[in-house]
């Protein structure tokens, strides 16, 4: 059906700025949901009502018997699970997106002001934004408010997979009995009906529920894998700190004597803060001994994905 | 309905909305037109087969189906989107008229029409690949198509809500038209599944409107602060 492709062509965009866990929630919920859902479950669902008889002559008796065994039938509401689990992942997709918009305009503007003079150019760039997100390959890396964003997505996602998969267990249970005893009016009596193929519908409901159930599981795993590394980043961050102050103290200030050092150390400053190397290899004049060799990681602070 | 084509003409359009233009495409496909086609339909399948009315008459059980449902959901549901997804085209109508003009009057300052030289061909690309700002004539058109999809939605469901009595589906109504010889008592097929999905679609409409009335505020803030 081409309605799923334009749901796989959305949630595609979002694979290249998901985790490696995520891509695999992705994979397991295209093959082992969608597909199945598609071209199984409707099969086997297809005669559902028709084949749902009941034994008695009375008009309308089915019908109303059907609709209390089946308030909403199990393939509509995979539909809706489908759809549920993939709006955070697509709420999440609009944040990347208006990100890579923001940075691009940052990118752009920075380009234009290149033409200032250098000195000019080192103190009034602290006044405009700099690309935070963007890596020096060109890819968005995934911290800071994009972190968080990411990671209301996935709690979005186990809450809505487990309210799913308790509302199906209060809907229907996880089994379908061949019998269902109805005695709603105008049935006259306690009528015994019949759903049509319990064992097959069964089978597949069981298998939806543990792809539901590893899906969660996999959110789950992504979630703590994100937290593990969060915490070792802050550790060694930690540790960074005590080892390398960003500032030479009060005192040793006196050993910049030359101007080219004080902007050395603006730059200095400036790298630390920022985290990432630029090249500016034009600016003179020698670092003094007060000033500090900062080594600039590009994993310091944020989450390499 | 060919849903696929109709999303590749709004996306084309879409080019030159706001984000929260964008935001509504979306909406308006995944949760409209894709439960449209993937779940409501099979939902409504068996609608008139399964209409059984406690009658041996015959004909009552169609005039009574005709009586209670003239047009189905599903009908009104389509002609909804496809109404709601025009005015966007609109946009996309002024948009090739502003391209058109614009290619006009570079071939006029160039001098004679037929000579197109390189550099005219590449300004030509860039004029057709620019994203247009949205002001003057250009913001008039997109605040008319806001007001007419806005007026579109409204009137579809209020046309839902005066049918059909609300957006329930009653499991029994009793009919006596001809032929059918006394008050008739007649049973409509999953009556709570369709009050679901009912239920679902105008909550997606009424989404739909609130994002359009915020991109209405926005676009009028936008040209007050101008």
């Amino acid at each position: 059906m081409g309605e799923w492709d334009l749901l796989g062509r959305l949630l595609e965009k979002v694979q290249s700025h998901s985790t490696v866990i995520g891509k695999v929630w992705l994979t397991v919920l295209f093959v082992f949901r969608i597909m199945v859902l598609r071209t199984a479950a409707e099969k086997v669902w297809g005669d559902e009502q028709s084949d749902f008889i009941c034994n008695t002559q009375q008009p309308g008796c089915e019908n109303v018997c059907y609709d209390l065994a089946f308030p909403i039938s199990h393939v509509r509401f995979w539909v809706l699970q489908v759809i549920a689990l993939a709006t955070p992942k697509l709420l999440y997709l609009g944040h990347v997106l208006h990100v890579i918009h923001v940075e691009k305009k940052i990118k752009e503007r920075m380009q234009n002001h290149a033409e200032l003079d250098n000195k000019a150019y080192i103190f009034l760039r602290r006044t405009f934004k700099v690309p935070k997100y963007t890596k020096s390959s060109g890819k968005i890396s995934i911290r800071g408010r994009l972190l968080r964003s990411y990671v209301l997505h996935l709690i979005a996602k186990i809450v809505l997979e487990v309210l799913f998969i308790v509302g199906q267990y209060f809907l229907y249970g996880f089994t379908l009995e061949t019998l269902y005893v109805c005695s709603r009016f105008p049935c006259p009596h306690k009528v015994d009906c019949f759903l049509s193929r319990p064992t097959e519908k069964s089978i597949i409901i069981w298998f939806m529920l543990v792809a539901a159930i590893i899906s969660l599981a996999l959110s789950i795993a992504e979630l703590l894998y994100l937290f593990v590394k969060a915490v070792k980043e802050c550790a060694a961050r930690r540790q960074d700190y005590t080892v390398t102050p960003v500032t030479p103290p009060r005192s040793e200030k006196k050993a910049f004597r030359k101007q080219g050092e004080v902007i050395q150390n603006y730059i200095n400053l400036d790298l630390e803060l920022q985290g990432r190397k630029l090249g500016m290899n034009g600016i003179a004049g020698g670092v003094g001994d007060g000033a500090v060799d900062v080594t600039t990681e590009n994993s310091i602070g944020e989450i390499q994905i | 309905m060919s849903w696929v084509a109709l999303y590749s003409q709004l996306v084309g359009a879409n080019r030159h909305a706001t984000s929260l233009g964008k935001v509504w495409l979306s909406v308006l496909f995944i949760f409209r037109v894709m439960v449209l086609v993937v779940a409501a339909e099979s939902v409504w399948g068996d609608e008139q087969s399964d209409f059984t009315c406690n009658t041996l008459q015959p004909g009552c059980e169609n005039v009574c189906y005709d009586q209670f449902f003239p047009v189905s959901h599903i009908r009104l549901w389509s002609l909804q989107l496809v109404f709601v997804s025009t005015p966007t085209l609109l946009v996309s109508m002024y948009v090739a008229y502003r391209n058109h003009y614009n290619k006009r009057r570079l071939l006029q300052g160039s001098g004679r029409a037929s000579i197109i030289n390189k550099e005219q061909e590449e300004e030509l690309e860039k004029l057709k690949k620019r994203r247009l700002p949205i002001a003057g004539a250009l913001w008039w058109t997109y605040l008319c198509s806001l007001v007419f999809k806005m007026l579109f939605e409204s009137v579809f469901m209020y046309a839902l809500y005066v049918v059909y009595d609300g957006f329930q589906m009653p499991r029994l109504v009793q009919c006596d038209q001809w032929p059918c010889p006394n008050l008739v008592d007649c049973f409509i097929s999953r009556p709570t599944e369709k009050t679901i999905f009912t239920v679902f679609m105008a909550t997606a409409s009424s989404i739909c409107m609130v994002l359009n009335l915020a991109e209405l505020a926005y676009l009028i803030a936008k040209a007050l602060n101008r």
